[in-house]
């Protein structure tokens, strides 16, 4: 985020100053997404302290919200556990991803560092594969602990005074307008394309499936579709 | 107190399923043509995401995806994230206040 760099030129690294600004617009376009989660556990029959428990221990607005619903109409627990693996399977993908950058890595900062292990932190540390061990290191813990930080305070200000901002606003669209310019930065060539098309068509085409089954789905066809489409550039 | 147990429960399967991976890395190889698709992971979940997200929100009509679609082009344009997100957010709103 350029606009922040003078803020930022007295950060003590470059590397932290990366991760500052790499991470930043990612943790405003989670802002509304937080109080909207915080708002809906303070709407719902579940005790505050469960809904906001979410926060610092499920990480993920997708998961939290279903989780919250789902106690809401009385589902049993292995019903939402199944759910929140359905909808947190891309987690798994990210970890092996990312697991190339963890190899020779202290064990608290393997168990540490994944903590915070979502969409926006993926989509960042994934640029940052080929820095130093110290170097990934210290990037992935600024920018999660900075999306972190964020994220419980718009959770826990959603959670105390529900619905703050107004629905005319439609601030839920800074997400997808994120990811979408991310796209266009990540259509390096033709099996990018293809992965994208096919990742697209097919959570949408899936979309009607419960449980954030079409989005897991259109990540694995998209992903297939990359590889099968390899080489060809 | 049950539910925050199944909280508690959720928030150890994410941890699971975040650890999964990266504490098994350099204790065994991963397979090449696991290596191999993942390099083709990142597209894929933006594509994926972005469609899931307008689709599975209401009242999603012609100006949303006229913006993403804004956004879109002003990225692959080069231009910054924020000043793209940025577009698509004045696009929008414009499009509220007018109809």
């Amino acid at each position: 985020m350029s606009t922040l760099a003078p803020v930022l030129r007295r950060a003590k690294s470059p590397v932290v100053f990366d991760a500052i600004r790499d991470i930043a617009p990612m943790a405003l376009a989670v802002i509304p997404i937080g109080l909207t989660v915080g708002a809906s556990a303070a709407a719902s029959p579940i005790s505050g302290l469960a809904g906001w428990l979410g926060g610092p221990l499920i990480v993920a607005g997708s998961v939290h919200i279903a989780v919250i619903s789902l106690l809401s109409t009385g589902a049993s627990a292995v019903v939402v556990i199944l759910a929140a693996l359905a909808i947190g399977a891309r987690f798994a993908a990210y970890s092996a991803a990312l697991s190339p950058a963890f190899a020779g890595q202290p064990t608290w900062f393997k168990l540490i560092g994944p903590y915070v292990l979502v969409d926006q932190t993926y989509a960042v540390a994934s640029n940052r594969m080929d820095d130093s061990a110290a170097g990934f290191r210290r990037y992935l813990l600024v920018a999660s602990a900075v999306l972190f930080a964020v994220w419980i305070v718009a959770v826990s200000t959603g959670l105390a005074l529900g619905r703050v901002i107004p629905e005319s606003l439609q601030l839920w669209m800074v997400m997808p307008l994120l990811f979408a310019a991310m796209s266009a930065k990540a259509l390096v060539d033709k099996a990018a394309v293809a992965g994208l098309v096919t990742a697209a068509v097919t959570a949408l085409a899936l979309s009607p499936l419960p449980s954030g089954l079409g989005l897991t789905a259109g990540i694995v066809a998209g992903t297939v579709a990359g590889w099968m489409t390899r080489g060809a550039r | 107190m049950r539910e925050i147990i199944i909280v508690a429960t959720v928030g150890l399967t994410m941890f699971a399923l975040r650890t999964s991976f990266i504490v098994l890395a350099g204790e065994r190889q991963m397979p090449t043509w696991l290596a191999g698709a993942l390099d083709h992971l990142k597209p894929a979940v933006f594509g994926a995401l972005t469609a899931t997200m307008l689709v599975t929100h209401e009242g999603v009509g012609p100006e949303h995806l006229a913006a993403v679609a804004v956004a879109f082009a002003l990225a692959r344009r080069g231009l910054d994230l924020t000043l793209a997100i940025l577009a698509g957010m004045v696009l929008v709103t414009v499009a509220g206040l007018i109809a």
